[in-house]
């Protein structure tokens, strides 16, 4: 057991961090239905895909970023009653990196399955 | 740049909108050098009620779209967007009693000891101050504490009460206040130390817009009209009034506003772009 034990759980030490999948989750968000940042936010902490509490400013950043890359544009849309707000949409550069990330993940879970099947021959 | 351009730009702006206004004014002037630009500037709720009034302006920006909702559409306007967010903080300085003590866990006991005095805004004016006290409402069912909200309630009195959350930075800097409630962008404006609230009590996340809707606020108008407001996630709106006598010219200036530009003056002063 590691050295950083707290006696109360198997290990002290931080979960493995993986990738963070705010940007891919985001796209598939978008590729179902264009959104707004405030749906997002909300879309997003509910997802299973995050780990953990997203910060509205982090997930505005990243809308912003992700814009400036030309993954997603964003116009101004208003219903009859409420405010105006930007609505993100995905762009085809945007489809394109998303079936990139699918790809990743698929090859990082075939990696993480050889991990953990020659953990569990070692233990054996 | 359109040299030629003359006219007059009117905009009536929330306080806590002073810096980033002035920032993106001196963007517009770069592409309109021979316009004249008047700045005026309140609490949000003192800015729409002014307008109800028959003060006219051609570009309203306002702490908290519920304003334009509950006092200027349909009359005065028709659209409104939400271009910023915030969050809540509490604002000390160094010289505060117990700056050195206070925390995310113990601000309420703090600010509620013998030497301590805080201030936040009028909340029949600003929303910054109808959100403080939501903060307080929703703190109490947050920490646990019994009567939290009546006890910080009593103890900022009316001398602690300031027409719009800009002022309170400068009871802060002049040490009429030990701690203020004020947004995030403003602590950062003006340097000051401060609490980050936590994110179920600092009205920033959509992720808890139901819970922040707990906590209800009533304002009373100048015409004693009383208006019920929801705690909701924090946004700053934007509109061109009916009756702008320059249209073009607002319009010129929002989409300086809503620019990578303009977003890059907004996150230089503190508030997130959305």
């Amino acid at each position: 057991m590691c050295d950083k034990n707290d006696g109360k759980t198997p290990c002290a030490c931080p979960p493995p961090v993986l990738e963070k999948l705010t940007q891919p989750t985001i796209l598939m968000l978008l590729a179902q239905q264009p959104t707004h940042g405030y749906d997002l936010i909300q879309k997003l902490n509910h997802s299973d895909c995050i780990d953990g509490e997203l910060e509205a400013a982090t997930v505005y950043r990243t809308l912003r970023r992700m814009e400036h890359d030309g993954l997603i544009v964003s116009r101004w849309e208003h219903g009859e009653f409420g405010p105006a707000r930007r609505q993100y949409e995905l762009t085809g550069p945007g489809r394109e990196h998303l079936e990139y990330w699918v790809g990743s993940l698929k090859a990082r879970m075939r990696q993480l399955a050889n991990f953990i099947a020659h953990y569990k021959d070692i233990k054996d | 740049m359109r040299e030629g351009q003359k006219g007059l730009l009117k905009i009536l702006h929330a306080g806590a909108l002073r810096k980033p206004m002035k920032e993106i004014v001196h963007l517009f002037r770069e592409q309109y050098p021979g316009v004249e630009v008047r700045l005026d500037y309140s609490g949000s709720r003192a800015c729409a009620q002014a307008v109800l009034a028959g003060q006219d302006a051609d570009v309203i920006a306002l702490a908290d779209p519920h304003v334009f909702e509950d006092l200027l559409v349909p009359g005065h306007v028709d659209v409104f967007f939400v271009f910023a967010t915030d969050q809540m903080v509490l604002a000390y300085d160094e010289f505060s009693f117990y700056s050195s003590k206070i925390n995310q866990d113990n601000w309420p006991d703090i600010l509620l000891r013998d030497q301590v005095n805080f201030a936040r805004s009028d909340h029949n004016l600003d929303p910054c101050g109808y959100r403080t006290l939501m903060v307080w409402r929703l703190a109490e069912k947050y920490y646990n504490k019994h009567d939290l909200f009546n006890r910080l309630n009593e103890k900022c009195g009316p001398g602690h009460i300031y027409h719009k959350s800009i002022d309170l930075c400068d009871a802060l800097l002049e040490g009429r206040a030990d701690y203020a409630f004020i947004y995030s962008s403003e602590a950062q404006q003006f340097n000051f130390e401060h609490i980050k609230l936590p994110g179920k009590i600092n009205l920033s996340s959509p992720v808890h817009a139901g819970y922040y809707a707990g906590a209800e606020v009533a304002v009373t108008n100048n015409n004693g009209s009383v208006s019920l407001v929801r705690g909701s996630p924090i946004e700053f709106a934007v509109a061109i009034p009916k009756n702008s006598a320059n249209k073009d010219l607002a319009r010129e200036f929002l989409n300086i506003l809503t620019s990578v530009k303009g977003e890059q003056v907004l996150e230089e002063c503190g508030l997130i772009p959305c």
